[in-house]
C-alpha cells in the first residue's frame, strides 16, 4: 500500500498555520508569566512558618500535581461556568488551567534555587538593616534567578508543547487549527507532520537557548 | 594661645565635675552574656566593655565562641541570658553596629560600588547622588577608585576584604565587628589590611577584632580578651597579654600560635 503525500494542498493553508502559531505562542507567553508569578508565590510562602498559610499552599501542591493537566483543563472548562456563573472563554480557561498545572513546578524550580544561596547572603543583608523583603528581592532572588534559568526555560518548552492540550477546548491554537484543516483538505498525515513540524520549529531554538544559558550560567558562577 | 585652649579645657571639665555630671558610658557593655545551641553552651556569662575608639582583640581556639560572641553582639544571635547595652542605652540600632563576615558575603551580583551604596539608598534613604557621593569616598579611602565598576569575582582577595570592609563602613557605624577577616590572606596582604584598619582606628572607630593571626591582633588591639570553650580566661592590655600572660591556659597557647605572629 502505498500513500501519496500532497504537502501543496497544505501549503495554500499557511497562513492558517501561521495564525494558529501565534495563538500557541501567545498562549504560551502569557501561561509562562502567570505560571512564574504563581510559583514565585507559592515559592515565598512555603517559607513561613504560619500553617495556616502552609496547610492550605500544600494542599494546592498536592492536588495540582495529583491531577492531569487534560483532566484540569477539562474540568475547569465545564465547571467554572457552573461554580462562578461566568462565561469563560476557551482560552481564557486553557491560560488557567495550564498556570495553575505549571505553578509547582515552578515553584520547586525557584525553591531549589533560592535554597542554593548560602546563609550568609541572608544575613550580610540583615545586618546592613535591610528588611526580609528587600533581602529576598534585592540580594537573593536576582541571584537565584541565574541559578534557576536552565530548569525554567525546560519547564517553558513543556508548557509550549502542552498547549497543544487546549485543542480539546476548542482554542485555536496550532492542533486545532490543524484538525478543522483536516476536515477541509481530507489530508491528515500532511496536517499532523505539518503541526509537528511547526512545533519542532518553535521548540528547538528554546532548547538551544536553554543550553546556552545553562552553560553562560556555570562560566559565569565563581564562589564569592 | 595653646594655653589658653588648655584652660579652658580644664574649666569645662571641671565644670562637668562639679555639675555632678555623670561620666560617659562605654560604647558597649556586655553583662552576663550566655548563649546556649540546643543545650550545649557555646558562651558562658561573658562581660566586658569597649570604650570610644578602642579596639578590643578576641583571640582563643577553634570552637572557643570567639564568633558567636560577634554574632550576638551583631543581633544575628539572640543571646540565651545576660544584657547588652550600647552607649549606655538598649542595644543600638542596626546602623550603630557594621560586621564583616568571614567569608565576606559580598554581593556576586552587583559592582563594588554598588555593593557599598545598596544599603545607604535602600535602608539609609539617602538620595542616590548622596550616596554616590560616600560609596566613591570610600573607595578612595580603601584605593579601590578604578575597581568601582567591577564585580566582586573579578578582585583579588585583598581587594575583596576591602570591599567587605568599606560596604560596612558605608552606614558610619560606631562600632565594627571583624570576624576572622585575615583568614585567606598570606602575610603581605595581612600588612596591607592592618595599615587600612589602623587608618580607621586614627578616625575614632571602635573594633572588635577576632583573629587567628596573634602577629594581626597584638599589632591592632588595645586590649585582648583570649576565649576559651565559651569563657573569658584572660583579658588585659595587648601588650600585657601577650609578652606576659598571667594564665597558664593563655601562656600555652600564645606559645603555640606564636608561628602567628608578624
Amino acid at each position: 500500500m502505498s500513500y501519496t503525500w500532497n504537502f501543496g494542498e497544505i501549503w495554500k493553508y499557511k497562513e492558517v498555520f501561521l495564525e494558529g502559531s501565534v495563538i500557541t505562542m501567545e498562549l504560551t507567553v502569557l501561561i509562562c508569566f502567570f505560571g512564574t508569578l504563581l510559583g514565585l508565590g507559592i515559592a515565598l510562602l512555603e517559607r513561613t512558618n504560619n500553617r495556616w498559610i502552609r496547610i492550605p499552599l500544600r494542599l494546592y501542591i498536592d492536588v495540582t500535581r495529583a491531577v492531569p493537566v487534560l483532566v484540569l483543563l477539562i474540568w475547569l472548562y465545564y465547571c467554572i461556568p457552573i461554580f462562578t456563573g461566568l462565561g469563560l472563554d476557551s482560552f481564557a480557561t486553557a491560560l488557567i488551567a495550564l498556570s495553575i498545572n505549571m505553578s509547582p513546578f515552578a515553584s520547586e524550580i525557584i525553591r531549589s534555587a533560592i535554597e542554593s544561596i548560602p546563609k550568609g547572603q541572608y544575613e550580610s543583608g540583615q545586618v546592613l538593616g535591610f528588611t526580609k523583603l528587600q533581602t529576598m528581592f534585592r540580594i537573593i532572588l536576582p541571584q537565584a534567578v541565574k541559578q534557576m534559568i536552565p530548569n525554567m526555560v525546560s519547564l517553558y518548552i513543556t508548557m509550549l508543547k502542552f498547549t497543544s492540550l487546549a485543542s480539546v477546548i476548542a482554542v485555536n491554537e496550532l492542533l486545532h487549527v490543524g484538525n478543522t484543516l483536516i476536515s477541509n483538505t481530507y489530508r491528515p498525515l500532511e496536517v499532523y507532520t505539518t503541526v509537528a513540524l511547526v512545533y519542532i520549529a518553535l521548540v528547538i531554538p528554546l532548547t538551544y537557548l536553554s543550553k546556552r544559558l545553562e552553560r553562560g550560567v556555570s562560566i559565569g558562577k565563581v564562589a564569592v | 594661645m595653646k594655653k589658653k585652649k588648655n584652660q579652658a579645657k580644664l574649666s569645662v571639665s571641671l565644670l562637668g565635675k562639679t555639675n555632678g555630671k555623670r561620666e560617659e558610658p562605654p560604647l558597649l557593655e556586655i553583662k552576663d552574656l550566655s548563649k546556649d545551641y540546643s543545650d550545649k553552651p557555646v558562651l558562658k556569662d561573658i562581660s566586658f566593655t569597649l570604650n570610644d575608639n578602642e579596639i578590643l582583640g578576641v583571640i582563643g581556639p577553634s570552637g572557643a565562641g570567639k564568633s558567636t560572641l560577634l554574632r550576638c553582639i551583631s543581633r544575628l544571635e539572640d543571646s540565651t541570658k545576660g544584657n547588652m547595652f550600647f552607649e549606655g542605652g538598649e542595644h543600638g540600632a542596626n546602623s550603630d553596629i557594621g560586621i564583616v563576615f568571614q567569608d565576606l558575603q559580598l554581593w556576586p551580583h552587583r559592582t563594588v560600588l554598588q555593593n557599598i551604596i545598596d544599603t545607604l539608598i535602600h535602608v539609609k534613604r539617602y538620595k542616590k547622588e548622596k550616596a554616590i557621593d560616600i560609596g566613591k569616598g570610600l573607595l578612595r579611602q580603601f584605593d579601590l577608585q578604578d575597581k568601582e565598576n567591577e564585580y566582586p569575582k573579578d578582585l583579588s582577595g585583598g581587594e575583596k576584604q576591602r570591599v567587605a570592609i568599606a560596604r560596612a563602613l558605608a552606614t558610619n557605624p560606631k562600632l565594627l565587628l571583624l570576624d576572622e577577616i585575615t583568614s585567606s590572606l598570606d602575610p603581605e596582604l595581612i600588612h596591607e589590611l592592618l595599615y587600612y584598619i589602623r587608618s580607621l582606628s586614627k578616625q575614632g572607630k571602635s573594633m572588635v577584632v577576632v583573629s587567628h593571626h596573634m602577629g594581626f591582633i597584638r599589632q591592632l588591639a588595645d586590649r585582648v580578651i583570649f576565649l576559651e570553650n565559651g569563657a573569658i580566661i584572660e583579658e588585659n592590655n595587648a601588650e600585657e597579654l601577650f609578652r606576659n600572660p598571667k594564665n597558664e591556659r593563655t601562656k600555652k597557647f600564645i606559645e603555640k600560635n606564636l608561628v602567628g605572629m608578624l
